[in-house]
């Protein structure tokens, strides 16, 4: 099967090419208006199940529509995402007809010896998610407000727990940035996810947690945790009630966030004809009812502030990792 | 009660529309089948239904979702049974006594008592579910990371009651498990470990990789071996159903374990492999009727099976109460609650949406019994497997350890693994080491690790915590009894040892 693909995809590439050439790059070439011509492999570096996997499903089964062809979505998940994403990186035709979810990890990891490759292996085409850090804590908590908090944590420095998804991941990190807007110390607890942190915080052991606002917006519905601070410019649509760092006087804007990408190299006509059908499938109700569901923001961006904007991201995760050393 | 009356009202619900059954009994049977390929687990089962729940009325679609999970679970023991290959982690335990009761030909009674034992497990989890899960609940927060680190250290004595007849050889196939599970990225300080520079071992050696190379190739392996030898193929008595003496003296057993599943699946975290092994050590523990465990008694079965299905409706209480998944099934689950609108939390169960909860049980209730139905059905055919002979048999367990091995994450490297620890489990049952203490070292060995760290980060390196919180206390002197218990009858099998020695000439396979 494997075998048989690429020489397919070798075919398919220089057939492409050829067609660049036969209309001398004049813009609206025939070869890419047919595209695409065959399903598309979809590659998720996480297990089934999970938050990625969740969205590339939806995103899935959205954005065949628009394409016209199936998506077929297949989990290569192993070593915080090395393996999916490394064989996109580096041994994945940039025809179009292999894509993957990116999130910041790509821009950072390979700063701590993780990863083998970096932002510059990949071609991003949609950014379709973003959701920002909070700092959630328990209802009966005794901090109200993000100042009371930081007053706290300034007289005992380091006497506040605060849980994350792993060491040198992007919520141990955000942990760093509010750290650092504040001038405190905290202990960075790593947990085996949301959830586990989620039991910790009610359960008492742990002080806070620092993790995407979606992640804590059930137990906030529910009354079980508060919100002291969203890592957003602005107040999010959804808990108006919810302040954020900015407007407490902290300059905290952190969060993590998902996108379509494929290996470096692609065609840009393949990728602007991508970019539209994403663009257009994200503002359809069968996406969005997804992404609400799963309290997922939603936050579309196309191919050309997709490339700045994951830049700078990297910028700051790279910085504030340093930090952390 | 009213909880009843929420609860006929989803039966109610459930039996006006039979497509709803329909749906749950191919869900029944689609998550047998899949729980029955070693490597394929009921989560991923779970997480290949999701995206067509989303088309689904609610109702159906979380019903199908809990079908599918508890018939994966179910479906893991046939092949532990017929072939000492466990189909999920789930039933490691199952075949320390299931697969001998094959060998003496009693297959369809092993089988009928696996399907019997998880449909009990799963209804006793059930009610617990119905009608104590916000009480549940709010006590398994007690349960914190120096919680998880004395129970992971409990856990660790159960490594005597699989230990066979070596303690010694037993305690050294655990602490080969647990050096396996050393390895990857430590999950504290983030540093790599015994990777060698190979990125394949960043992420760490996986489980069911391992599952499906120290029983699936190594059973193959034995096989092998014994075919070149003289060996009499196994008979299929008669009976086909587990018969009411069984029943009778498992009865104890089978409401030990329900229960010990439904706690342990309360407790985020945690899952059903380690309920169906903390349930088998209990059973050991008690009279051991006519057959010795570990020689084809049916109470290791039942022990085991009605663990791992209660930990299924156990695990959904932090689910549906708190929007905490204990593990990797759950998780899926609760992206379909989500998907449908509903909120977990308390309120989940007195809101504008209890009606569909209680269908929601209602539905884990008739999944069951489907799975006593069915199961028992099919395993009058299953059985039939053990008259394949091994120079079938072999090439296609070999089969489906590699397609399976792959399948988990569709990585070779995991097949290399598989057959690594294939070759080592080889080796280790020739020379009479058990390898269930190897599986129990992986299983426990990170969880104790992590939460050992994790509480003395939190406690800035203050030990006290593990011994001044009620929930640990309760397990220290468990572990202590456990160990008492593994002395005396140590010391009792040193007495007998020469009476015993002798017995069991089939006894070379992985336990």
């Amino acid at each position: 099967m494997r075998t048989k693909f690429i020489p397919a995809a070798a075919a398919c590439l220089l057939l492409s090419a050829c067609a660049d050439t036969a209309t001398g790059g004049g813009g609206g070439a025939g070869g890419e208006s047919d595209f695409p011509t065959k399903p598309i492999t979809a590659v998720v570096a996480w297990s089934a199940g999970g938050g990625t996997d969740v969205m590339m499903r939806a995103f899935a089964q959205s954005a065949e529509d628009h394409l016209g062809q199936p998506i077929n979505v297949v989990n290569k998940p192993g070593s915080s995402g090395a393996v999916g994403w490394g064989e996109i990186a580096h041994a994945t035709q940039p025809d179009g007809y292999t894509l993957t979810m990116v999130s910041p990890e790509i821009g950072f990891l390979d700063e701590q010896g993780l990863y083998d490759f970096g932002l510059d292996d990949f071609t991003l085409i949609t950014l379709l998610n973003e959701d920002p850090a909070a700092l959630a804590v328990r209802a009966d908590a005794p901090w109200d407000t993000f100042e009371e908090f930081v007053a706290d944590a300034k007289a005992d420095p380091g006497a506040i727990s605060v849980g994350n998804s792993g060491p040198g991941l992007a919520w141990d990190l955000a942990t760093t940035a509010i750290e650092r807007s504040a001038g405190i110390e905290l202990t960075h607890v790593p947990y085996d996810g949301a959830a586990a942190s989620t039991q910790a915080v009610l359960g008492g052991t742990l002080d806070a947690m620092a993790f995407s606002i979606g992640e804590v917006h059930p137990q906030v519905e529910a009354g079980e945790m508060k919100v002291l601070g969203v890592a957003l410019a602005e107040r999010l649509e959804a808990l108006p009630n919810v302040p954020t760092f900015v407007e407490q006087g902290y300059d905290v804007e952190i969060g993590t966030f998902r996108g379509i990408a494929g290996p470096a190299g692609m065609d840009p006509e393949i990728v602007a004809t991508l970019n539209d059908a994403f663009v257009e499938m994200a503002e359809e109700d069968t996406f969005a009812d997804v992404m609400e569901n799963n309290s997922f923001g939603i936050r579309v961006m196309e191919t050309e502030e997709f490339q700045p904007f994951f830049e700078d991201a990297r910028d700051l995760y790279v910085d504030l990792l340093r930090e952390s050393e | 009660m009213e909880i009843f009356s929420s609860l006929l009202g989803g039966f109610g619900t459930l039996f006006s529309s039979p497509h709803l059954i329909a749906a749950i009994a191919g869900a029944v049977v689609a998550g047998m089948v899949v729980g029955a390929l070693p490597g394929l687990t009921a989560t991923m089962a779970m997480a290949l239904f999701l995206p067509f729940t989303f088309l689904m009325e609610p109702a159906t679609g979380l019903a199908v979702l809990m079908g599918v999970f508890a018939g994966g679970i179910a479906g893991g023991s046939v092949p532990a049974i017929l072939l000492n290959v466990p189909g999920t982690p789930a039933s490691a335990a199952t075949l320390l006594d299931g697969y001998p009761m094959t060998r003496k030909g009693r297959a369809g009674e092993a089988l009928s008592m696996a399907m019997f034992a998880s449909a009990v497990g799963g209804l006793v989890s059930a009610l617990l579910m119905s009608v104590l899960a916000p009480v549940i609940a709010r006590f398994a927060l007690n349960f914190q990371a120096p919680e998880f680190f004395v129970l992971a250290i409990y856990g660790l004595t159960i490594i005597a009651a699989v230990a066979g007849k070596s303690l010694l050889k037993g305690y050294i196939a655990g602490l080969i498990g647990l050096v396996v599970g050393i390895v990857g990225l430590d999950p504290i300080a983030g540093q790599l470990r015994l990777t060698f520079g190979s990125q394949a071992l960043y992420g760490g050696i996986s489980l069911i990789p391992v599952l499906i190379g120290v029983f699936g190739i190594t059973q193959a392996l034995v096989m092998v071996r014994e075919s070149s030898g003289v060996t009499e193929r196994p008979r299929i008595s008669g009976r086909t159903f587990v018969s009411a003496d069984d029943l009778r003296s498992s009865s104890g057993t089978l409401v030990r374990g329900s229960l010990i599943g439904s706690g342990i699946g309360a407790i985020p975290g945690t899952g059903t492999d380690i309920g169906a092994f903390l349930s088998y050590s209990e059973a050991r523990r008690r009279p051991k009727g006519r057959i010795p465990f570990g020689e084809g008694n049916p109470q290791g079965v039942a022990a085991s099976e009605s663990a791992n299905n209660a930990v299924v409706g156990g695990s959904m209480i932090p689910t549906f109460t708190l929007g905490i998944p204990g593990e990797a099934g759950t998780a899926v689950l609760l992206g379909g609650l989500l998907i449908h609108g509903l909120m977990p939390g308390p309120d989940l169960f007195t809101g504008s949406q209890s009606s569909l909860v209680y269908t929601i049980f209602a539905s884990f209730i008739v999944a069951n019994v489907m799975i006593l139905l069915l199961g028992t059905l099919a395993a009058r055919l299953f059985v039939h497997v053990v008259r394949v002979p091994n120079q079938v048999l072999v090439p296609v367990i070999l089969m489906f350890c590699m397609v399976g091995s792959y399948a988990i994450n569709n990585r070779i490297a995991d097949v290399y693994v598989t057959v690594v620890f294939g070759i080592l489990g080889y080796f280790m049952v020739t020379h009479e080491f058990p390898v269930s203490p190897l599986v129990l070292g992986l299983i426990l060995g990170p969880m104790a690790e992590t939460n050992f760290r994790r509480a003395m980060t939190i406690t800035h390196g203050d030990w006290t915590i593990f011994f001044t919180r009620p929930a640990s206390l309760v397990f220290w002197a468990l572990i202590v009894l456990s160990l008492v218990y593994v002395w005396r009858s140590a010391r009792q099998r040193r007495v007998q040892e020469p009476a015993e020695s002798e017995d069991s000439p089939e006894a070379v396979r992985p336990t």
